[in-house]
């Protein structure tokens, strides 16, 4: 009997000791590619030749150039399509193909040199009239969904077009095959960065007008995932449902000579796509899971590379019910951020990657340069509270979060933790995001009594990003209408999200808006980012680092300009992409 | 010897024309179930807390967009409309085999479906065969030795493979054959960049099939054990030994064919799962199935390819049960369907 039963439980084991032997005694594996051992130094011309394999994460959820509104699909079509301008994180623009941008003196008048002898890839040449074709159908009243017209709202008849009234942008005139006029009718010094930049790829309109309207309009054209031309460093070849992308070189690029033969997006899952970096079936794994770095930085053949995010950070948006209460006092936001280690959540939850932020600007050269930081003090955090009158054990905070992104969602408990060791009660709602308009509104379990919830936000490709947030009415922005739904029932007045506003802002922003001089912008917005720092109308928390890992073979990658201003991360010149081959 | 004989009697001309009878009978009552079932969905999905044009547009554009833009989404795709009125929509054209676009993307529901269904049919046909080929031998040999340790180990064994999360065992899969063994590919349906061959195409099929078939031989087994023990111990199991037949043929065709039909349930309404695929398991392996789109399209709150998910679901249970039944005379010939 004792026999019968030893043998029960040795046999599973036995089993699982086979098996766990077979993890840890076997060597990896040799990848069929691996990369050349560390002490080997690459060539230092591009060679030639090979197949590049990168990774795409969750597919290609949209195909259509003009709807596209998810980095991924933006990230699926960099190897094809491009833009006119790409910005850059000094502030300057980099010409893709666009080629420069003169600026008349009112600022009213933008004139846009294009590209010479850039062809799409069937070999017809780009003009001009394809970059006006690409706006007014990313603007098309009758696009389904609508895009939004958010940038470009000063261009003289833009709205107008944008809400049918007007059949093309009255604003937007060709002046010959390689140069186009664009007119305002006020200044707009974000205008260059944030409409001429890297959120519109411009279409092919000889391609595009030739299909069914109805059908590009909504988005439904199989053009889109069976033969999509561009003009990029490669051609499209085949699209495998959530298997692969496949493109060719493009051979006639108007940038040079491109390197690998092939490039394949490979579909797989955050786990799956690290699997096959060490097997050497991909070659660049973008974003990485930051619990993946330590053991990846170990294997040969693999190379971690970081670029520090100054565009961007993890935040808490206040609510705009609860703004006029605890929260409209800046010394109480000054004493959130002061209970909060959130270096500790840098260290912990960002392994490290990220940096932890003070003021809407910290780390672009728009920032405030007398800024106030606001480093974990718990004792001065409650001296503030005492200063301003309030009992931490008579307050109940609630935060309010959705997933997508776990870093960002992670710091709510961690507040939770540092805030009750303060006195207060904390509550914690992570809710679907399909149900942030009711929350927000003020419809769900907690009604208009919740107060932050946390939000990836930041400076993107330009300052002017901010003026929605401190101004009811900027003009290079729609007013971010988180909420309330209207504007104010009892006054009529329309308002920024935050409920804020401070005497020193109008003249700031009203320079701001017109501004174009960089040296001077730059003056502006520190002042700007000065009353920021002090009244905290939202928190910064961190900017989490972009973080990823390529094999050793992937040659010719610069990340920190990939990464560029950080709000979407493309491929940032992928024809400079090569394979190191030995 | 009996057997053959009552066989025999079912496939008279008066049953077969009962059975016909039967079966369209059965075929009118699954119409009004059929709409019931899409009726019922549609309505949970319409009725469940949240709004599609979050999802259809993004957060970022959602809250950046002016109000009268988010009221010009929200008319566009018909989102206005009393969800009753969305249904008999989407309810007329699909009965005209027009299932409409998803909120995202360019290729229609019909097609995304139609290029879904053969990669999930192979893989949940591979994995259906080995679990019928694992778990039906399993749960014999359990029956035969009870409380054995042949079935004690069998039992764990079995037991291990339902208790297990499939991501775990995927993952687990991925580490070691492909990952330190390198023996297996890590995902898809075939090495990307290379042309088809079949070998290449059954070397990817093999570790999700084999987690599926293993999980549900786990189940079968379990189910089959239960049912032969309730046989083994019938008078004539025990007739059958006393008039001296071989003993393989008193397990076969005396014990295995009487305990079949609680097997015949379980394996039939397991049927919809060839067309639903695993959604977990699909994702892991970047296996193109009707599971895989599935949970896209739950996180996207995608109703469109959601709705042809279930119309599909819905047409594979009815038939399932239908099939069931009609098994049911084929094995048992005391089943009539008057």
């Amino acid at each position: 009997m004792k026999r019968k039963r030893v043998s029960w439980y040795t046999i599973p084991f036995l089993v699982l000791v086979l098996v766990l032997s077979a993890c840890t005694a076997v060597p990896a594996a040799a990848p069929e590619s691996a990369g050349p051992a560390a002490a080997v130094e690459p060539p230092s011309e591009p060679q030639a030749g090979g197949t590049l394999n990168v990774w795409q994460p969750n597919g290609w959820p949209e195909q259509s150039w003009p709807h596209r509104s998810n980095w991924e699909s933006a990230w699926a079509i960099s190897p094809m399509a491009e833009w006119l301008f790409w910005p850059l994180a000094d502030g300057t623009l980099e010409p893709i193909l666009g080629e420069s941008l003169d600026i008349s003196a009112d600022g009213l008048v933008y004139t846009l040199h294009l590209r010479q002898g850039v062809t799409w890839h069937d070999g017809t040449p780009f003009t001009a009239a394809d970059v006006v074709y690409t706006y007014e159908l990313r603007l098309h009243p009758e696009l389904r969904p609508l895009n939004e017209a958010r940038q470009g709202r000063t261009i003289k008849g833009l709205m107008a077009y944008h809400e049918g009234t007007a059949d093309s942008i009255t604003g937007m005139a060709i002046i010959d095959d390689h140069t186009l006029q664009v007119t305002l009718d006020s200044p707009d010094a974000g205008l260059a960065r944030l409409f001429f930049g890297d959120g519109t790829e411009i279409v092919p309109k000889h391609v595009i007008e030739a299909l069914d309207q109805a059908q590009v309009l909504a988005g439904t054209a199989d053009y889109w995932y069976t033969a999509p031309i561009g003009t990029g460093p490669y051609k499209f070849v085949k699209y495998e449902t959530d298997q692969f992308i496949e493109y060719a070189r493009n051979d006639s690029y108007w940038g040079g000579a491109v390197g690998p033969e092939r490039l394949f997006l490979k579909i797989a899952t955050p786990e799956v796509a690290v699997v096959q970096l060490q097997r050497g079936e991909i070659d660049l794994v973008n974003p990485l899971q930051l619990t993946e770095v330590t053991r990846l930085q170990a294997e040969a053949g693999i190379d971690i590379l970081v670029a520090e995010n100054n565009a961007q950070w993890y935040g808490l948006e206040s609510n705009f019910f609860a703004e006029g209460g605890l929260w409209s006092d800046p010394r109480a936001k000054q004493a959130f951020l002061y209970s909060i280690d959130r270096q500790a959540y840098v260290d912990s939850i960002l392994q490290g990657f990220g940096k932890v932020r003070h003021s809407f600007y910290d780390g672009t050269p728009y920032a405030c340069p007398t800024m106030t930081t606001y480093d974990y003090n718990p004792e001065k955090a409650k001296e503030l509270w005492a200063e301003i009158g309030i009992d931490p054990t008579t307050i109940t905070i609630d935060l309010m979060g959705w997933p997508g992104i776990k870093a960002r969602l992670d710091f709510l408990p961690i507040a939770q933790e540092y805030l009750r060791a303060q006195g207060f009660t904390v509550n914690v709602d992570v809710i679907d995001p399909s149900l942030i308009p009711e929350y927000t509104q003020g419809k769900a379990q907690r009604g208009t009594e919740w107060d932050f919830n946390v939000l990836l936000f930041g400076a993107g490709a330009d300052p002017g990003t901010i003026l929605p947030f401190i101004s009811p009415d900027s003009t290079s922005n729609v007013s971010y209408r988180s909420w309330p739904e209207q504007p104010d029932a009892t006054t009529g007045v329309k308002t920024n999200a935050q409920y804020y506003t401070n005497p020193a802002l109008p003249d700031l922003i009203a320079s701001a808006e017109i501004e174009t001089d960089p040296q001077k912008r730059i003056e502006i917005y520190q002042q700007i980012d000065c009353v920021w720092n002090a009244d905290l109308p939202a928190f910064m928390i961190a900017s989490p680092s972009f973080v990823v890992a390529k094999s050793q073979r992937m040659q010719g990658v610069d990340w920190q300009a990939n990464a560029g201003l950080g709000g979407w991360t493309k491929m940032y010149k992928p024809g400079d992409w090569w394979i190191w081959e030995q | 010897m009996r057997y053959a004989i009552v066989f025999q009697s079912v496939q008279s001309n008066d049953d077969k024309k009962l059975m016909t009878k039967y079966i369209i009978q059965r075929i009118l009552v699954s119409i009004p179930v059929f709409f019931g079932i899409t009726l019922i969905v549609y309505a949970l999905f319409a009725l469940s807390p949240g709004d599609p044009v979050v999802n259809i547009i993004g957060y970022s554009a959602f809250v950046e967009m002016a109000p009268e833009e988010v009221a010009k989404v929200r008319e566009q795709f018909g989102l206005n409309d009393p969800w009753i009125v969305r249904y008999f929509r989407w309810v007329s054209a699909a009965v005209q085999g027009d299932l409409g676009y998803p909120y995202k993307g360019s290729m229609s529901v019909a097609d995304q479906l139609a290029e879904r269904f053969p990669p999930t049919l192979l893989l949940m046909g591979a994995s259906l065969t080995l679990a019928l080929l694992i778990g039906i031998p399993m749960g014999i040999i359990m029956a035969l030795k009870p409380y054995s340790l042949l079935d004690y180990i069998l039992t764990v064994i079995a037991f291990v493979n339902l208790s297990i999360p499939s991501f775990f065992v995927g993952l687990s899969f991925i580490y070691i054959f492909a990952l330190k063994l390198d023996l297996l590919p890590t995902y898809g349906m075939q090495t990307i960049g290379e042309s088809f061959s079949l070998l290449d195409r059954v070397r990817h099929l093999i570790m999700p099939a084999t987690i599926l078939g293993v999980f549900n031989a786990g189940v079968w087994a379990r189910y089959t054990r239960t049912s032969m023990l309730d046989v083994l111990h019938a008078d004539y199991v025990t007739t059958a030994r006393a008039k001296g037949l071989p003993e393989w043929v008193v397990i076969i065709q005396h014990a295995f064919r009487n305990s079949l039909l609680p097997l015949i349930t379980i394996v039939t309404i397991s049927l919809p799962a060839l067309l639903g695929g695993a959604v977990i398991i699909e994702t892991i392996f970047q296996w193109p199935g009707m599971g895989m789109l599935g949970y896209r399209a739950t996180t996207t709150l995608d109703y469109p390819i959601l709705m042809g998910i279930t119309l599909v679901s819905a047409t594979m249970i009815l038939v399932s049960n239908l099939l069931a039944d009609i098994l049911y005379a084929v094995v048992d010939p005391r089943i009539r369907y008057n």
